[in-house]
């Protein structure tokens, strides 16, 4: 379904039932001088109508088309020379789910977007994808965005509206704004990264100099921006360099899970962990008091809620800004402290936005006391646009509202009456004039008079800036399947009475920028998906004296609840994506839930198990959700994730999970109360063994050991024997043996690989009761085990997908050879000949393969058209596992063939392996002693997996090296 | 030709008319009984059919997975040889097993002309005993002084029941 | 000794006695009190069947690590309790047992019944049923082949042979029989029905000799098929590389399992129908006395089985062997290992005292704790053997749902109504056996 025609149509229609409306004419004047005379006559009006529906459709177009690249339509039935049937095309782009611009690559398939990779020249991507990068392309075909533009109906229902409806209310609130220089207007966005909205924005406010913008995010930074304000007095934005850490400090740290560039900084982190292939080995010493990925990352984890945390920073002040010896803090400081100070200048602290402004602060003095700044932290000028303290501003917002100061409130972002403060909601009621945009039916839109469809960033020319200040034209993936407007739209909507092209108003934003001839640094910057020399400048701002001296006020004794965003759902706008729900959150594995995560101690406290139903009060909130064991967790932390609980979502999200975002906003918690129910709740967890590993199995599952130990003897992690095995001769490899390589140490288990498998490979979702059942269809899972006590284990990822073994017990147990080797090595399966024995499943030492218990591709809540054309629908009834991306190694086969070459080293890259932030995977010929998998292979870490079931599996793992302080005992 | 039904109430009666009308060289016997009589030769050849049929299925079966593994559509299965015979060995022996089986059922009721739904016997009303507890014995003879002798050895035995049979 | 038949009994009498249950007398309100609730059972088997065709083996409980369920375990259930017909048949027809007659009837058509209820599992617990017959070497356009590598593959062509075997095999026992009943038939559809049956089997001398030298053949060819069944059923676990099914001595076991629920279900089912059809002078506690030494012997069998298991478990010094069979004796389903060492091995031993072998009532509680025990063994082969893999972020638990138990249930109907159909049509006891038998003890008394 394309954008324009239904606009057409709806337009019709609601010409003729307003065509006679006196008010109607009058107000069309304004807008449409000439057609109003033709409507005044009625026979001529059938003509006339025609000729405003047609205007009117082209400024609806001009609304809603974003043009292609060259800006032409791509037409369905002849394709213009550069789409060539079966090949794919690629377009840059940016993802923005942590509100900087992640650089991706949509690759398109006759013209439709199928699936994202990361734009290896973005300086925040460097090749990799986010888990929500991946998942954009759900979100885009979701059909829940269908709704379009909506009014209050009579007893709290909403009615369709038309374009033309909002065009019309628009041009009698610009004449009011003009009227009153903007008195009572007033703009919500989040943080602003795109230059051409802060250009509207800015020249939006000239124009009504008494409107009022207001910036909030549900998950914001102020704590960061706030510590950078003390710190340096102004809100500078510093980029950590983990690359250049010998000694890294991580406190309740996102550096590798949601900070602004996270996936750089992961791949940077990544790349001094693996001793035998990387550089010297950095020391990682993670303080946090619920597990991060960097917590289990850490060569060293420390459990710390928010007391011991405030012990810590008074500690490290102590210990590093004054040279004193720590009065208290915990054993393990003193080492630690000693630590930091001996990697002068290659030591990075890292700060969490969940910890108080003045311990960011004193992270910068700690930082700056290091030496870090300029080698391993950048101290750059602000990102974002006019960043302010969001908390205040909104507050500012709501407190306007309630006092009725506010006439007219138009929101480009967010979603405040879901996750703001419930007096939002209040407050909005009194604003006579307040305008949505949403993705999708929400909250919000369901409480303003005007809820206008929000374009998916796939669909609109924008801009937006990385967390280094990069700068990305994001240019449209495709027209609005669903129609809809972009923010860029509305802004000059509000601003006059031309519809904007939001290509031409970046354009506009970037032809002063772009030195030469303009036409070819646009182009250039749209196919190489960034604009050069666009990077924020280093600050020259110094550290404040004072920066040093401040302190984190010393927190309660009582039970914290802490608040975090749901890890795939973030504030709650993915919740109707099936990947997300679907995908399991790195430590707990849970899906589809955010259950109160409660610390063991606690637990047995209050005699819960996982699923107990607990009542959490806290500021006279009363929230009743199930409880899951966190192990790991301070004992005196509650840890809610926000962003479950929507109440207006489509129908993926629709009765999943619990809202926190009432405690949170409901002010200081004061005193946590936590009773027992009594009632028990089903709780998704792909994870069921429910069990530390010390007593689970054979220990060697993944292999990890100390650095002090590698050093002695590099493959003492290594079997000394041989597999004993009946068949003496082993099948010899082909010249192109497929093979894989995945490094433990550098595996963070952040799931971008789990979502790019699903995406890549057509994986369907099952939803939670097909969870429950334990029949979810993941190819690619990455298992975690613990090791140690549950108040303090150390915590292990392995990415587990099918080992294309060579002697697969697999194959030799299918009845009708539907699983079998191919001429290079894989073991593929053939869905056409599956009858469905589930023999290769029960006989799979790996338990890799998944069983299509039902049609769960057809049961899916997504259009046909989103699926990969290169890899099959799976009906009910067949096995499927991974395929090694069997569809792009055919691809490649293709064009080495046609070039008569064999396939070079990188050529073939699997799904899993170009989402990988880190580059754990290594996938390639391994008889090709040259390629990457086989010098990999060639690790004295190289291990394989369950090798005594002489399966000879063709992937192998790099076992996991921790540099230990010997300092530290434990 | 004609004949006569003449039945015996035990074993040894039947086996001495047998004996005694086996001595009229022109009559034809052919004894009824409810329960198999103690062997006499010729043994029968369904034991050979039996073991023939089951050894060439089995050998055919075995020769038969060999060509499709090897021959026909070679694949390789968790790297194992082509020619993996002891695998083949379960279908061999259950097919030649079956076949075996098959052969004996078969071969009986072919051997025997069975199914063969009426007979001349079966117009006797008193026929109907030997499957109960009876010894049958039918006579035909070729002419009717065969028959009279037969009529008078039958007499000396007392049979329970004599009966002409229809032709 | 106690006599095989009452010395009471002719040839004539015993064949009017036979041949009266299924032609003369009319359906008796046990049959029907009995009938009513196996015909609904299989009733339910058909919902639960059209059920799985339309909606997929999802219905079922199976998951993840448990790919197979109650429909594999079932299936093994049954082609055990099938073998003690086959058994009994061909075994002690080759030995020449002479107890063997009055009970082989019976035995073999609850053979044919248990292995028609187990040969219907393997096509309904797959994923695509339609596709069954891919398991055919037939030629198609393809060329493709069956995998004859797989033990399913093995296991297919053991139960089509079975199944087919045991049919051909009672089919031609019953042959005479049927013609016994053919000219005891009075009433005209009675006469067709069994005339056809019958195909004309008169008794001629040739006849006999050719019956009675196919008959030994195939009960020769019987003897070792019914053993390869359960070793192959064996071999479709311990083919397998999974921690508790990978193991040499499961064809053996499978075949003192399958021996022992065969010998139970027989008990199970004699017991009353010798007091219902009055059989008592044919079926006498000489019978009962031997099966039930049979069923301790096979019993004890089976205890070195279980024992080789767990001195396995250490033999072999492989971790995750030890560590399942310490989740077997001690985990989640610790008493489904304990409920069948009790009811396989603990309560069979009653059976050392011949006042207790000769007390009915507890023999056939004795014969029913077996046929259970045996199903709990199958559920730890199966379930208890896939939950906990070798490696731990795979393993899980199963639950069986209701269509699983409706099927299983639903079976069981069918098996019923199957044995209840044949002891209104069929002769129950080999009747023409019978006659030898008694034409021996004459001559020999």
């Amino acid at each position: 379904m394309s954008g324009a025609i239904p606009f057409t149509r709806r337009q019709w229609r609601s010409l003729d039932e307003i065509a006679g409306d006196a008010d109607f004419l009058a107000r069309a004047a304004q807008e449409f001088p000439a057609l109003a005379e033709g409507l005044a006559r009625p026979e001529s009006r059938r003509r006339v109508l025609k000729l405003m529906a047609a205007s009117l459709a082209l400024a609806g177009l001009g609304g809603c088309d974003p043009g292609s690249p060259a800006g032409k339509l791509v037409p369905a039935v002849v394709a213009p020379p550069d789409i060539v049937a079966a090949l794919p095309n690629f377009y840059a782009g940016a993802d923005l789910a942590t509100g900087y611009a992640d650089g991706i690559i949509v690759e398109q398939v006759m013209g439709r977007p199928i699936k994202v990779e990361g734009n290896p020249n973005h300086p925040a991507s460097l090749g990799a994808t986010s888990i929500h990068g991946q998942a954009t392309i759900l979100d885009f075909y979701d059909p829940d965005r269908a709704a379009g533009i909506s009014r209050p109906g009579p007893a709290g229902t909403r009615q369709p509206a038309d374009l033309q409806d909002l065009l019309l209310a628009l041009s009698l609130e610009r004449a009011r704004f003009a009227d009153r220089h903007g008195a009572g207007l007033r703009i919500l966005t989040g943080s602003v990264a795109s230059p051409t909205l802060a250009t509207q924005l800015d020249a939006l406010l000239r124009q009504y100099p008494q409107a009022q913008w207001h910036q909030w995010d549900a998950i914001s930074r102020d704590r960061a921006r706030a510590g950078a304000m003390l710190a340096y007095g102004r809100a500078v934005e510093t980029v950590p360099h983990p690359d250049a850490a010998d000694v890294i400090l991580a406190i309740d740290s996102d550096l590798l899970g949601g900070a602004p560039g996270h996936l750089r900084l992961a791949r940077e982190f990544a790349s001094r962990r693996n001793p035998a292939r990387t550089r010297a080995m950095s020391r990682v010493y993670a303080v946090e008091p619920t597990p991060t990925l960097i917590g289990t990352a850490a060569d060293h984890r420390f459990v710390a809620g928010p007391a011991a945390l405030h012990a810590v920073m008074a500690g490290l002040a102590a210990g590093i800004l004054r040279n004193e010896t720590p009065s208290d803090g915990p054993p393990w400081l003193g080492p630690v402290i000693a630590d930091l100070r001996a990697a002068h200048g290659r030591a990075l602290v890292h700060v969490g936005p969940d910890q108080p402004a003045e311990t960011h602060a004193l992270a910068h003095a700690l930082n700056e006391a290091l030496g870090g700044r300029g080698s391993t932290v950048t101290v750059i000028e602000p990102v974002l646009h006019d960043a302010v303290e969001q908390a205040a501003s909104l507050r500012t917002l709501v407190e306007d509202m309630q006092a009725g100061r506010v006439d007219a409130l138009i929101i480009l972002d967010g979603n405040p009456v879901f996750a703001g403060p419930a007096d939002f909601a209040h407050g909005l009621a009194r604003v006579r004039f307040s305008l949505a945009m949403t993705p999708m039916p929400d909250e919000t839109g369901q409480a303003v008079t005007w809820s206008v469809p929000r374009t998916h960033p796939f669909e609109t020319w924008s801009d937006a800036r990385a967390f280094d200040g990069t700068a990305t034209i994001i240019q449209p993936q495709a027209l609005p399947l669903y129609g809809g407007l972009s923010p860029h739209e509305i802004l000059a909507l509000l601003a006059g009475p031309q519809p904007a092209s939001p290509r031409d108003l970046v354009r506009q934003t970037w032809q002063p920028a772009m030195s030469g001839d303009f036409e070819q640094a646009w182009h250039d910057a749209l196919a190489g998906g960034v604009v050069p020399n666009t990077a924020a400048a280093r600050a020259a701002d110094t550290l404040r004296p004072q920066a040093a001296q401040v302190m984190p006020p010393t927190p309660p004794a009582a039970v914290a609840l802490l608040f975090r965003p749901d890890p795939n759902l973030l504030d709650g706008r993915y919740a109707n994506n099936a990947w997300l729900q679907e995908l399991p959150r790195p430590l707990t594995k849970l899906v589809w839930d955010n259950p109160l995560l409660i610390p063991p101690a606690l637990a047995a406290q209050h005699q819960l198990v996982n699923g107990d139903v607990a009542r959490l009060s806290a500021a006279g909130v009363h929230v009743e959700a199930p409880v899951w064991i966190a192990p790991g967790q301070a004992a005196e932390c509650v840890v809610a994730l926000l962003g479950y609980g929507r109440r207006i979502v489509g129908t993926v999200g629709a009765g999943t999970g619990f809202d926190f975002f009432p405690l949170r906003d409901a002010g200081p918690p004061g005193t946590l109360i936590i009773e027992k129910t009594g009632r028990h709740a089903a709780l998704a967890s792909t994870d069921h063994h429910n069990v530390l590993a010390a007593d689970a199995g054979p220990r060697d599952i993944v292999r990890h050991g100390a650095l002090a130990d590698y050093l002695k003897d590099p493959r003492f992690l290594q079997e000394r024997q041989p597999v004993e095995t009946l068949y003496q001769s082993r099948p010899k490899l082909s010249a192109q043996a497929w093979g894989m390589s995945i490094d433990l140490n550098s595996c963070i288990g952040c799931n971008a690989c789990v979502v790019a498998c699903m995406a890549e490979n057509n994986v369907p979702v099952v939803g939670k009761q097909q969870v429950l059942a334990e029949r979810e269809m993941h190819w690619l899972r990455i298992d975690r085990y613990y090791e140690g006590p549950a108040e303090a284990p150390d915590s292990f990822f392995q990415p587990m997908l099918c080992m294309h073994c060579e002697e697969a017990p697999c194959e030799t147990v299918c009845p009708v050879g539907a699983t079998v080797h191919d001429h290079e090595g894989l073991n593929v399966q053939i869905y056409n000949r599956c009858i469905g024995t589930r023999f290769c499943s029960n006989n799979c030492p790996y338990k890799v393969r998944r069983f299509n218990f039902f049609a769960f591709a057809g049961e899916e809540h997504r259009p046909p058209i989103s699926r990969n054309p290169d890899v099959t629908v799976r009906a009910r009834g067949v096995m499927e596992k991974c395929t090694f991306c069997l569809q792009r190694i055919a691809e490649a086969r293709i064009a080495a063939d046609r070039d008569n070459r064999p396939i070079r080293d990188g050529e073939v890259v699997t799904a899993c392996q170009a989402a990988c932030p880190t580059r754990a995977f290594a996938f390639g010929n391994i008889n090709d002693s040259a390629s990457e998998v086989a010098k990999r292979k060639q690790s004295p870490l190289d291990y394989g997996l369950l090798t005594e079931e002489a399966t000879h599996p063709r992937v192998s793992y790099e076992a996991r090296i921790r540099n230990r302080n010997p300092g530290i005992a434990g | 030709m004609s004949g006569v039904l003449a039945a015996f109430a035990d074993e040894a009666a039947l086996e001495e008319a047998t004996m005694r009308l086996s001595l009229v060289p022109a009559c034809r016997l052919q004894t009824y009984t409810p329960r198999p009589l103690e062997d006499d030769p010729p043994r029968s050849r369904l034991p050979l059919v039996i073991l023939l049929a089951g050894m060439l299925s089995a050998a055919a079966i075995f020769g038969m997975e060999t060509y499709a593994d090897t021959a026909s559509y070679p694949l390789d299965i968790g790297g194992r040889p082509l020619f993996s015979w002891p695998s083949l060995v379960p279908m061999a022996f259950e097919g030649g097993a079956l076949a075996a089986v098959a052969a004996g059922f078969f071969g009986f009721l072919i051997a025997n002309r069975l199914p063969h739904l009426h007979d001349p016997v079966d117009e006797s009303e008193g026929f109907r005993r030997a499957t109960r507890d009876w010894y049958f014995l039918a006579i035909r003879a070729p002419d009717a002084a065969a028959l009279a002798e037969a009529l008078s050895i039958l007499d000396e035995l007392h049979p329970e029941l004599v009966e002409e049979l229809p032709a | 000794m106690q006599p095989v038949v009452d010395p009471q009994e002719t040839a004539g009498s015993m064949t009017d006695r036979v041949c009266a249950i299924a032609l003369r007398e009319r359906a008796f309100l046990w049959w029907w009190l009995l009938m009513i609730p196996s015909a609904a059972l299989s009733g339910l088997l058909v919902a639960a069947v059209f059920w799985l065709f339309y909606a997929g083996v999802g219905i079922w409980g199976i998951d993840w690590p448990v790919m197979w369920g109650l429909a594999i375990l079932n299936y093994v259930w049954w082609i055990g309790i099938a073998s003690g017909g086959t058994f009994i048949s061909a075994m002690f027809f080759l030995v020449r047992v002479e107890w063997r007659t009055s009970i082989n009837r019976i035995a073999e058509s609850m053979t044919l019944f248990a292995a028609a209820c187990a040969g219907i599992y393997p096509i309904l617990h797959l994923g695509r049923p339609w596709f069954f017959y891919w398991l055919f070497p037939y030629p198609n356009t393809m060329t493709l082949w069956p995998q004859f590598r797989s033990p399913l593959f093995w296991d297919f062509c053991a139960i089509f042979a079975y199944v087919l075997s045991s049919i051909l095999f009672w089919y031609l026992g019953a042959m005479p029989d049927m013609a016994s009943m053919r000219d005891r038939a009075t009433r005209r559809g009675q006469q067709i029905f069994y005339g056809v049956l019958a195909m004309g089997f008169r008794g001629t001398a040739r006849e006999w000799r050719d019956f009675r030298a196919a008959y030994a053949v195939l009960a020769a060819i019987m003897a070792p098929m019914v053993c390869s069944v359960h070793s192959i059923v064996g071999l479709d676990f311990a083919g397998a590389q999974t921690t508790g099914w990978h193991s040499t001595e499961f064809p053996p076991f499978f075949v003192f399992g399958a021996v022992l629920s065969g010998f139970g279900m027989v008990l199970f089912l004699i017991l009353p129908l010798r007091r219902l059809l009055r059989l008592e002078s044919f079926i006498t506690a000489r019978h009962m006395e031997v099966l039930a030494r049979l069923l301790l012997t096979s019993s004890l069998c089976l205890a070195y089985a279980y024992i080789m298991d767990a001195f396995n478990a250490f033999y072999t010094g492989d971790v995750s062997e030890r560590i399942f069979f310490h989740d077997r004796i001690s985990g989640v389903y610790a008493g489904v290992y304990w409920w069948t060492l009790f009811l396989n091995i603990v309560v069979p031993q009653l059976l050392w005292w011949r006042r207790l072998r000769l007390n009915q009532p507890l023999v056939w509680l004795v014969g029913l704790a077996v046929i259970v025990g045996m199903w709990l063994e199958r559920y730890g082969i199966v379930v208890v053997s896939l939950h906990r893999t070798k490696l731990p972020s795979a393993w899980g638990n199963y639950a069986a749902s209701f269509w699983d138990w409706a099927t299983l249930a639903g079976t069981v109907g069918l098996f019923f109504t199957g044995m209840l159909l044949v002891v209104r049509l069929v002769p129950i006891l080999s009747m023409f056996e019978m006659r030898e038998l008694l034409a021996n003890a004459r001559r020999q008394g």
